[in-house]
């Protein structure tokens, strides 16, 4: 008995223990008035290192940290200044050895300083753009958008101001010159080794090779941009933040700089609100809720549409935000298959596809429906263009009228293509994510009842890139694309020149005007002009339906009321300095 | 006994090798290529106009010598002798080699399915050289061509396909392309030849083998996600699994115990039958499950405050919580609901398994000779016929350890603990393959090891089992 009764005792202080844990020695509002925000991140921000773009969840982080020379008012959505006086404009070079080339004369602020006290100046700029385009350094993501820099040139008698010269006049020069992070050279680059680096060497493999055959130091220095020293270890920049502290997958501290260069500052990118902000790394949604709940998580992004409307419902006193991101769906289609190269049959796919259904099941709603490869929310969108509607009968009677019968009743329907009877069977890749999935299903169902036989193939969405839409091996495919504030460029992605094979028009659409405008975006100045050839690319897209656009969907944020919090179009959805206590 | 532990130590070495040839075998056949994703990072690209697919080739061939994956994959392989050689295959465009492997499915020799790609590149590069002089029709019509013929196991179709564009567009200037084309097309068909398997042997200069020394000398590479050496992320996270299974089988243990000995007391009883119809009810729940019951209902006032007794998963962080007892409130509070939750299928387990036991040695003859000399039934069961039953719960215990570990992955994940678990599903998700199965490989050498353990320590508490070598 006496051993039953040790084991009860055991029992009992254990309970208790338990019990006066849950007592939190922080009560939640008093870490508010801290000012401490917490907000939920799905995963951890692998590296703070802008140039490598690790992640969209790092970019969440690291925003803060490492402001760009210009950024996007969160508001307007227009560009702003941040780290420079003005926004340059746009000269061209007409004499000298930079004929023909244009340039853009840059001045950082005066009281522009990194932590240490060293003031930011034209020399930092020129360290960045070296790093990005160091071949060694692995900023491929990254060195693409700097590829016309050829050349930074110092004013004389400012070392604040400089003037950035591009080899060529394109659409996005000025967004590709201001919207950089700057690094401080003194720190990421403490022994000077890429003082005597010029850009165009550090973008020449071989002549890099050549430097580094002769000392390897810079080999050294540019594993370390890609490793931890200067991804985890070394993060530091003039962001109105700094980073304190990092347990990999638990938490992120950033700590609001004391003594900040821009103390008091009313630019959105410069304001220092909370005092301390604590990104959470919880990948499950029920805990986020649940420390939301508890009044221990301020934010909650990217909550999923049936917990969003959920809680919508409940008695509680959240701030609900549904900021429309960049983003929009699409289904893929592959213009160079013989059945769809054929615009009627595109066009009857685009009826077939209850879109209202999709936007209903996958976001409650929460989206607005697209034309065009051009968000909604930018001013250029096409209004005039109304959304294709989901009508069977439409689609039945398009394909009769493009020569598409069943003749050998099978139950799919047929026609004679380039000498072939081809039966109208399509391959649909889906991945496991809920979109496609919900597509596949809705379509198979719709095509079916216009004779069209679809194939449901499940796989990896990496193995549906690299095997199928890489190789244009594919009929259909449902994808999400991520867009960004700057002017749309629809070169890459509609113009017939990246059709080839390993393109990014994957899609194979070709239309000689649409070539044509294309090109023309890309030198257009006048923003009225520009914004008519913007309408023009989505009324030939609305015509040729070379893949079917579906919606742009509305980010899901749940807040705590202990803050003001203003949602903002711009990626991901908030700006978490600007957050003031209520 | 000696002899039996040495034989089973060093029959951990081939289930080892088996599980890392698995986890090797995993880890080449999972989609992407780790070449093409490294060339990425570098900013080489088929997407960039500046990169042309003869230089991206080269600059492919380039990375995959740096990253060692040129060399053949193992130490021999098993292949239909039409198939080409590890060195044949180097020689071919990286971006070719999907396409030239449909071929030679299709039974078509090496340097005709080398000639019959080069010959689709040129015919569209003519494509693209000449498509602005191009009618609309031709320039749809040729496009589909090229589709075609990159699909090899259609080739009617593609005789068709030719065919018709050669008698379409006879005055076009380009048309003489595509009857150059008809000429180097194996068309005949498939061939349903068998092949003879051919065995190559490649010595000690492969992948694998490399991989495999680098495991055993201790560097498991580095996280391709952060670029941290993956040892690292294991150490930090090992801690928390660790933690997390000996409070779990603590836990279990101060329970199971209690209750088993009350069913075997009154076995046979409402209360016995109680106990075991709750156990089953608790062990056939899924944990993931009573992971979010138990949050949503215990750990939150949304019910009711009287259930409010937990604390909620979150973060780590701790400002305030300092000191030993801030310490322990920090980790033990945290841990305490998953503990229960893993804890409560162990405690079924246990309940029921104990029960039987106790039952079984209450029947022997000691246990009657017990009776007869006054001892109470109480004392006999938990002084006596306890130790003696635990013989096998203890092995069971301990080879539950690494199915413990194993379950501790939702667990971790659900409840925010840091664990191995939980670097485990990100590391997936996250196609963050070296730490997978470097965590893949320890998980197999723990519950190798724990078997080992279990199966000595049952023969060393009964001096009854014996082992035909120490006979």
């Amino acid at each position: 008995m006496k051993r039953f009764s040790l084991y009860l005792f055991i029992l009992v202080c254990t309970s208790s223990f338990i019990i006066s844990c849950k007592s939190d020695s922080t009560p939640s509002d008093k870490k508010a008035q801290d000012g401490t925000l917490h907000i939920r991140k799905k995963r951890d921000a692998q590296k703070l290192h802008p140039f490598l773009y690790p992640s969209p969840s790092a970019r969440d982080v690291y925003q803060y940290i490492f402001p760009q020379l210009a950024d996007f008012d969160p508001e307007t959505l227009e560009l702003i200044p941040v780290l420079i006086k003005a926004i340059p404009e746009e000269i061209k070079i007409t004499e000298g050895p930079n004929s023909g080339s244009i340039k853009f004369t840059i001045e950082y602020l005066p009281e522009a300083k990194w932590d240490d006290g060293k003031d930011v100046t034209a020399q930092d700029y020129i360290f960045s753009v070296k790093t990005v385009k160091n071949i060694k350094v692995k900023a491929g993501g990254y060195r693409s958008h700097l590829q016309f820099i050829s050349d930074i040139v110092i004013d004389p008698n400012n070392p604040k101001k400089f003037d950035v010269i591009f080899s060529r006049d394109y659409l996005l020069a000025k967004e590709t010159a201001l919207t950089i992070e700057t690094y401080p050279a003194h720190i990421y680059d403490p022994k000077s080794l890429t003082t005597s680096l010029s850009l165009a060497d550090a973008g020449d493999e071989n002549k890099l090779n050549e430097i580094i055959a002769k000392d390897s130091t810079l080999m050294q220095w540019a594993d370390d941009m890609n490793g931890i020293k200067y991804g985890r270890e070394v993060v530091n920049s003039c962001g109105p933040y700094q980073l304190s502290e990092w347990v990999t997958d638990e938490y992120i501290i950033l700590d609001r700089k004391e003594n900040y260069w821009a103390k008091g500052s009313n630019n959105p990118f410069l304001v220092a609100g909370p005092k301390r902000i604590i990104f959470d790394i919880l990948p499950d949604e029920t805990t986020a809720i649940t420390q939301l709940s508890e009044g221990n998580m301020d934010l909650v992004p990217e909550v999923s549409g049936a917990v969003f409307s959920n809680l919508q419902k409940e008695e509680n006193s959240y701030q609900f935000l549904t900021p429309q991101l960049t983003k929009y769906y699409m289904v893929a289609m592959n213009n160079d298959s013989p059945e769809l190269s054929d615009k009627q049959v595109r066009k009857a796919l685009g009826h077939l596809l209850d879109v209202d259904n999709v936007m209903k099941s996958i976001d409650f709603g929460n989206g607005t429906r697209t034309v065009g490869p051009i968000h909604p929310g930018k001013v250029y969108y096409n209004k005039s263009l109304s959304p294709i509607s989901y009508d069977v009968n439409k689609a039945k009677s398009m394909l009769t009228e493009a020569g598409w019968k069943d003749t050998n009743s099978d139950g799919t329907i047929d026609k004679m293509i380039g000498g072939n009877q081809t039966e109208l069977e399509l391959d649909m890749y889906v991945s496991e994510g809920k979109l496609g999935q919900q597509i596949a299903l809705l379509m198979k169902e719709a095509t079916a009842s216009a004779g069209i036989k679809m194939n449901i193939i499940q796989k990896p969405y990496t193995q549906i890139e690299s095997e199928h839409l890489k190789k244009k091996d594919f009929d259909m495919t449902p994808m999400m694309i991520r867009q960004d504030l700057v002017l749309d460029d629809p070169y890459t992605r509609w113009h017939s020149d990246h059709t080839k094979l390993g393109g990014r028009n994957i899609f194979g659409f070709e239309n000689d005007e649409m070539d044509k405008i294309t090109e023309e975006i890309q030198i257009s100045d006048d923003p009225v002009t520009r914004n008519k050839l913007y309408t023009r690319v989505q009324e030939i897209l609305y015509e040729e339906q070379p893949v079917i656009f579906l919606y742009a969907p509305s980010e899901r944020m749940v807040a705590s009321d202990k803050w003001n919090i203003t949602s903002t179009v711009r990626r991901p959805g908030y700006l978490a300095n600007t957050f003031t206590l209520k | 006994m000696l002899r039996h532990i040495v034989i089973r130590s060093l029959m951990i070495i081939p289930t080892l090798l088996i599980v890392s040839i698995v986890a090797f075998v995993l880890s080449v056949s999972t989609p992407g290529d780790e070449v093409d994703q490294a060339l990425a990072l570098a900013g080489v690209t088929l997407d960039d106009d500046r990169i042309s697919v003869t230089n991206y080739n080269s600059q492919y061939v380039q990375k995959a010598k740096q990253l060692g994956k040129d060399k053949p994959l193992f130490y021999l392989t098993i292949q239909p002798n039409n198939y080409p050689s590890h060195e044949e295959w180097n020689g071919v465009n990286a971006y070719d080699r999907d396409d030239i492997k449909r071929l030679i499915k299709s039974n078509i020799p090496l340097e005709s399915a080398i000639g019959y790609i080069q010959a689709i590149g040129e015919f569209e590069n003519k494509y693209f050289g000449a498509k602005d002089t191009l009618s609309a029709d031709l320039k749809i019509d040729w496009k589909q061509s090229i589709t075609l013929l990159r699909k090899p196991e259609q080739l009617i179709s593609i005789r068709k396909q030719l065919i018709y564009l050669a008698n379409e567009y006879q005055d076009t200037p380009h048309i003489e392309d595509i009857a150059d084309l008809l000429t180097q097309i194996p068309l005949d068909g498939k061939n349903s030849t068998w092949h003879v398997p051919s065995l190559r042997w490649h010595g000690l200069d492969n992948q694998y083998h490399y991989w495999i020394s680098s495991f055993i000398s201790g560097d498991y590479g580095t996280s391709m996600l952060d670029a941290q050496p993956v040892f690292t992320k294991i150490r930090s996270a090992i801690k928390w699994t660790v933690l997390l299974i000996l409070m779990s089988l603590v836990l279990s243990l101060l329970i199971s115990i209690p209750l088993s000995i009350l069913s075997a007391y009154y076995a046979n009883s409402r209360l016995d039958r109680w106990i075991s119809g709750l156990s089953l009810a608790v062990y056939s729940v899924p944990v993931f499950w009573m992971a979010t019951l138990l949050i949503v209902y215990f750990t939150t006032d949304t019910y009711s405050k009287w259930l409010d007794v937990f604390p909620s998963p979150a973060s780590f962080y701790s400002e305030s919580e300092t000191g030993l007892f801030g310490l322990l409130s920090k980790y033990f509070g945290r841990l305490i609901l998953p503990v229960i939750c893993i804890s409560l299928k162990d405690i079924a387990y246990l309940t029921r398994v104990i029960r039987a036991d106790l039952i079984k040695e209450s029947t022997k003859d000691y246990a009657t000779t017990l009776k007869a000399k006054g001892v109470s039934k109480w004392n006999a069961m938990w002084k006596h016929i306890l130790p003696n039953s635990m013989i096998s719960t203890i092995t069971i215990i301990i080879s539950n350890i690494p199915l413990a570990l194993a379950g501790t992955l939702i667990i971790e994940v659900i409840f925010n603990i840091p664990g191995m678990g939980r670097l485990m599903y990100s590391s997936i998700i996250q196609s963050d393959w070296n730490v997978v199965y470097s965590i893949l490989m320890i998980i197999s050498l723990v519950t190798v090891l724990f078997y080992l353990i279990a199966d000595v320590l049952y023969a060393f508490l009964n001096p009854r089992v014996t082992y035909s070598s120490d006979e």
